[in-house]
């Protein structure tokens, strides 16, 4: 039994051992029947998170200044002064994620054994998913750029392949080509970044780059390294505008998009981030587009969210928006609290697809939530856990996604003045509404479906109590100090973020509110054409501005965190009033026909599909085949025809070469080399 | 073994020849025999490439094994052969290449298999001429001796357009290379003007004083030989047509077409030879790689043939190679050879999952595929593999040989880097909008199910793979090696340009050349 530090030399073993299972599945897979290809498939992610555990136990043991650990596996591309070493970092933020991810896959794991049961894919399909785990754990325990991107490549490779992998749909053959293609765009852009930060530093290594990043580039050169790699980030975590590609990742089978599109490698942006805070913080600028970023994403995506009819596609938009949340917690200046709600949110999430996944089985793959209701008395184990991961992911008090979003929003009353704010708690109570929208449209009112009905097994069932109880203690690792906690999660993490704690200055939001005073109108107009609660958050806001100057800090955060889960439950109670209290008067309908511009917007996901449509996808296929017909075929190639028909012409002029210049040069170049040997 | 007795160079180029004649000679007859013989002097080659690589000093970025006699005294040609870091992977990605040719098309039908073989041979041999050359009139023999096999394994055995696409191939190649032959006169008159010595051996070329004047067209004789060879934007139309019309079984595409001698020949002969040239005329250069690099990507998108779509993506890879070698830093040396040894596997793994499409389906048309998957499921992964090397996945070797030119395209300049790079982007595009097209949605309805990859096949393309896996995960095998050399070369360059500042240079580049100094002067930061 390894003891003590030596157990940090198996660290590798954490991505490792999914690679195995990976390499197993994809080779002998085929032959080995189910069974063995879950055992193999869940297992070794089990195992992963054992070792994991076992990790995280003698690493919390050590003095916080000792927790970083870093082991080098050998070297890997070494040219001239370029080094990169495939090296592993763990400091407590890899610590945190790599518990999280394994933890989560394994749930994952072993609800899609009876998910995908049926399937005649499940070799297949196991080998991509330990693939994906095997790449997600190298992204999170990189120690210098070149191996996160690694893992950052690899987890898109895996996304792509699931996303297809009923390839027999032709929307899954197209959503995974969307998905690959545009986060490889975003891609491009961290590439750039990480070139960026090579020819700076001269060293892609995290410590050394992170050391004191301000001595070696200036506020400017920051401000460009940060962007890049935030445009990474934005691919792949699916922020406005890269974001289109995860609504149609929903083609992938539903666990899939628990573990992949909603819990982890949607959240590698947030990481990335995360991981590079020293150097946004030499940049105020890049802060501040990150958070403006995440904010637009979470409010357009929410409202998206409210209209959509198909199940997991909102939860999709409601991804989005979390993560959006998440952004605008590391734009305004709080990467612990972004931490906190990425793995709250990757319970909750999680719990939630799981949920849907359990409802789409069951009704024969309908997705579609008007073609539910009713289901709570046919599944009720569903829908008791469903509800727990709704009530989380709204922010209800007491639950997991309560603590990490009033940490978010705290932060961005004081970091990012009340006029963000404002707009990040409508989007809270629009999160309450649309989640509940599932709830009450599908799982209460009147049954609207006829198949039989398949109920879900224990393999699907046990995950899925499982992430209800995270979902419902998750938060408490991160209880703020107002309520009497002791906020665990920020003080791990503090050592890996420095100084970027959020600083209670009242200073900046007493001007923020002389700001949002003259603006108030506007944000007023705006949220009651947004939503239809708009009016009563507006009045909400106002009441917090006037009275948040003079008190102290600490009521500060009481009363918001009072808003803000009035505001959740607000939401909530909307979307009871709408879809149960009103019964026949349909209140819904009527809203979309009065407000149809803002329906039609909403519905079609503000256009961005076919703005790229118009812009990008059709213009290049058009110039591409321009460019063969029009270039290669008619010049260049006509110029060389040109070219070599008139020499032929020549050549046929002199006597003697009737036989076609080619043999005749062919005849004399043999000639002449077998001349030239025999000299010898 | 003292490897000064045993002249294992020389064994590696005669072997393949010698078979070859045989075959010609003896075994015309018999398809099986010369089947067998061919393969095992393949895969003899391979043992001796790898025996070559176990003896071959990494640290040494000098020439190793020379070997040198008389050949033509009178003219002061010699047969001087020898090996270094950059050849060294030119020569053994040459025989693990022609043993896969051999594999592929190991049940190919049709007439005079035997000579089909005795050709593949012959092309070995040439190829591993031209990378052991040091001699230019050796290399220039062997340069045109490569295309006799070319010439045949495409003409006789080729697609329905064949005879146009070899005459193409043949036109575009021998003119250029006859321009090429006219300026290694010129340059062995020089040299004998200038040293008083008639000599062939570019050790002793090197640092040749040209008089300006005739520096230009010379250089840019050469610079047009390779340059239509490796094939570089706007020269490349000849290759995608040799590509299209070459046999399917996609012998002749991994070792003729896709062995990069353009491109290698740019670095042993161009570089060293015409350093100032090549320093100043690099603005130029890499502008056609850019273009090469971009056009290729985007042409690739518009292909409907699986084959020619192959071989854009290969002018397009092509295009990074040479912005590699025209950055003229060390990353960019050593991610240029990297890239060349990593195409020909990546590229020739594609190439040959299309031939055995081809031979299920009887077609490289893409509009009548699709849905291959459900009946070849291994078929599937290969080609999926092969793809997503292809498209520079980390830890597969691609993406090696493509940051490195990244980061030297960078080092140089903004502009450089972020154009090169963005063809990432472009290259998923067509790579797997085309493996949607041939592999995913529903098939059509056939009457017998294709039959998935045999065991033969199977290991084909098992080789490449487990190559492209260790080399992308453990490329300091190649990059120890490669970079001496890399740098010996560089520093070749560096010294020579140092030189010829003081003595002037062509008015035509005057232009180019200051904005380039300008450029370099502002590095980036």
């Amino acid at each position: 039994m390894v003891e003590g530090r030596e157990i940090f030399n198996l660290l590798w073993l954490v991505p490792a051992i999914p690679l195995f299972g990976a390499l197993f599945n994809c080779l002998l897979g085929y032959r080995a029947g189910n069974l063995v290809v879950s055992i193999v498939g869940c297992g070794s992610i089990g195992l992963s998170f054992l070792l994991s555990l076992c990790i995280f136990r003698v690493f919390y043991g050590l003095p916080v200044e000792d927790r970083q650990i870093e082991l080098c596996l050998f070297q890997w591309i070494v040219s001239g002064d370029f080094q990169a070493p495939l090296d592993l970092l763990l400091d407590p933020l890899s610590m945190v994620m790599i518990t999280m991810v394994s933890g989560v896959s394994f749930l994952i794991h072993v609800y899609s054994v009876g998910y995908m049961a049926n399937d005649k894919c499940f070799a297949r399909y196991f080998f991509y998913l330990n693939l994906f785990v095997f790449f997600m754990l190298t992204l999170v325990l990189a120690g210098n750029f070149l191996v996160l991107y690694i893992g950052w490549e690899g987890v898109g490779l895996c996304s792509y392949l699931l996303i297809s992998f009923w390839y027999e749909r032709r929307s899954a053959a197209a959503a995974g080509l969307k998905a690959f293609v545009v986060t490889r765009f975003g891609d491009f852009f961290f590439a750039l970044g990480i070139i960026l930060i090579f020819l700076q530093f001269g060293s892609l290594h995290f410590c050394s780059v992170f050391a004191n990043p301000g001595e070696v580039i200036g506020v400017s050169m920051a401000t460009w390294i940060a962007l890049l790699i935030f445009v990474g980030a934005v691919g792949k975590s699916a922020q406005v505008p890269l974001h289109t590609w995860l609504p149609d990742a929903m083609e992938a089978p539903t666990p899939v998009s628990a573990l992949i599109h909603a819990a982890t490698m949607v959240t590698a942006g947030v990481y990335l981030v995360a991981r590079c805070y020293p150097i946004f913080e030499l940049s105020p600028f890049s802060l501040q587009v990150v958070a403006i970023v995440g904010l637009l994403t979470a409010f357009i995506s929410a409202t998206v969210a409210l209209v959509h009819t198909d199940i997991k596609k909102i939860l999709a938009f409601s991804t989005i928006s979390q993560l959006g949340h998440m952004f605008l917690a590391l734009g305004v200046g709080a990467p612990g609290a972004a931490i906190f709600h990425l793995l709250t949110h990757a319970f909750a999430k999680a719990l939630l697809f799981l949920g849907s996944g359990a409802v789409i089985h069951a009704l024969n793959d309908e997705m579609d939530i008007r073609k539910m209701g009713g289901l709570r008395r046919y599944i009720p184990a569903t829908f008791f856990t469903f509800t727990i991961g709704a009530l989380a992911m709204s922010g209800v008090p007491g639950l997991a996604g309560f603590f990490s979003k009033d940490a978010i929003l705290y932060a961005t009353f004081v970091n990012g003045g009340p006029l963000m704010w404002a707009l990040i708690v409508i989007t809270a109570s629009m999160t309450g509404f649309y989640t509940f929208r599932i709830i009450f449209v599908a799982f209460f009112g009147v049954k609207r479906w006829d198949v039989h009905l398949h109920a879900p097994g224990k393999a699907m069932i046990l995950p899925l109590v499982l992430l209800a109880l995270l979902a419902i203690t998750g938060g408490y690792m991160g209880v703020p100090h107002v309520l009497g906690g002791s906020d665990r999660i920020s003080e791990f993490l503090s050592p890996v973020f420095g100084n970027a704690e959020v600083h209670g200055s009242l200073g900046s939001s007493v001007e923020g509110v002389a700001l949002a005073a003259e603006e108030g109108g506007v944000v007023e107009g705006e949220a009651a054409e947004g939503a239809p609660q708009g009016t009563e958050t507006a009045e909400g806001i106002a009441g917090v501005w006037e009275t948040g100057i003079q008190m102290s800090e600490k009521s500060l955060e009481m009363l918001l965190m009072l808003v803000s889960a009035v505001m959740a439950l607000g939401g909530i109670g909307l979307a009871f009033y709408f879809y149960v209290y009103s019964g026949g008067r349909d209140v819904p309908t009527r809203l979309s026909e009065k407000f149809r511009v803002a329906y039609s917007i909403f519905t079609n996901g503000w256009y961005f599909d076919a703005l790229y449509k118009a812009v990008f996808v059709d213009p290049y296929m058009k110039l591409s085949t321009f460019f063969l017909k029009a270039v290669d075929v008619a010049v260049i190639d006509n110029i060389v025809r040109g070219v070599a028909g008139s020499l032929l012409s020549a050549g046929n002029i002199l006597p003697g070469l009737q036989l076609g210049v080619v043999r005749w040069y062919a005849t004399v170049m043999v000639l002449g080399a077998i001349i030239i040997i025999l000299y010898i | 073994m003292d490897v000064s007795s045993w002249p294992i160079l020389s064994v590696l180029i005669l072997l393949p020849a010698a078979g070859a004649v045989f075959i010609f000679v003896v075994l015309q007859q018999n398809e099986f025999l010369s089947k067998l013989l061919a393969f095992l002097i393949s895969v003899e080659t391979v043992v001796l490439a790898v025996f070559l690589f176990r003896r071959f000093d990494p640290a040494d970025g000098e020439m190793q094994f020379v070997e040198k006699m008389d050949w033509i005294p009178e003219f002061g040609a010699s047969y001087h052969v020898g090996v270094d870091g950059i050849s060294l992977f030119m020569v053994m990605i040459t025989t693990v290449m022609v043993t896969l040719a051999m594999l592929s098309s190991w049940d190919q039908k049709g007439r005079g298999q035997a000579l089909f073989y005795g050709f593949l041979l012959l092309l070995e041999a040439g190829l591993i001429g031209i990378f052991l050359a040091m001699d230019l009139l050796l290399f220039y023999v062997f340069w045109e001796v490569m295309l006799i096999p070319m010439y045949f394994l495409i003409g006789v055995w080729g697609g329905a357009n064949r005879r146009y696409a070899t005459l193409k191939l043949i036109i575009y190649t021998m003119g250029a290379s006859l321009l090429m032959l006219v300026a290694i006169l010129a340059l062995y008159f020089y040299h004998h003007a200038q040293v008083g010595e008639y000599t062939f051996d570019i050790t002793k070329l090197y640092g040749t004083p040209i008089p300006p004047e005739v520096l230009l067209p010379m250089a840019l004789a050469f610079f047009v030989a390779f340059a239509v060879k490796s094939p570089l934007f706007p020269f490349h139309t000849w290759l995608t047509d040799a590509h299209a019309e070459a046999p399917v079984s996609g012998a002749v595409d991994i070792t003729g077409l896709l062995i990069k001698t353009g491109a290698y020949a740019l670095l042993r002969f161009l570089l060293p030879l015409f350093p100032e040239f090549s320093m100043s005329f690099a603005p130029i250069v890499v502008a056609m790689a850019l273009i090469a690099n971009l056009y290729g990507a985007m042409l690739a998108a518009a292909q409907n043939d699986l084959k020619r779509l192959i071989a854009y993506a290969s002018v397009s890879h092509v295009g990074l190679v040479i912005l590699g070698i025209f950055v003229f830093n060390v990353q960019g040396i050593d991610g240029a050879v990297f890239m060349m040894v990593s195409i020909a596997l990546c590229s020739g793994g594609l190439f040959m999952v299309v031939g055995m499409i081809y031979k299920r389906s009887g077609t490289k048309d893409i509009s009548q595929l699709g849905g291959l998957w459900k009946d070849m499921p291994v078929l599937a992964g290969f080609f999926m593999f092969f793809v997503v090397a292809s498209v520079g996945l980390p830890g597969l070797s691609n993406f090696v040989g493509e940051f490195l030119i990244f980061v030297g395209a960078f080092k140089v300049s903004v502009l450089y880097g972020v154009v090169a790079a963005f063809v990432m982007v472009l290259t998923a595009v067509y790579l797997l909008w085309m493996f949607w097209r041939v592999m995913l949605e529903k098939a059509p309805e056939r009457a017998t199910p294709w039959r998935d990859l045999s065991m033969a096949e199977t290991v084909t393309l098992t080789i490449p793979a487990i190559i492209v896996v260790v080399i992308g995960v453990y490329p300091k095998i190649l990059l120890d090696r490669i970079e001496p050399s890399a740098l010996k070369l560089l520093g070749q360059v560096k010294k020579e340009t140092a030189q010829m500042d003081d003595l002037g240079r062509w008015k035509s580049l005057r232009l180019v050349e200051r904005l380039k100094e300008v450029k370099r002067d502002k590095p980036w930061r």
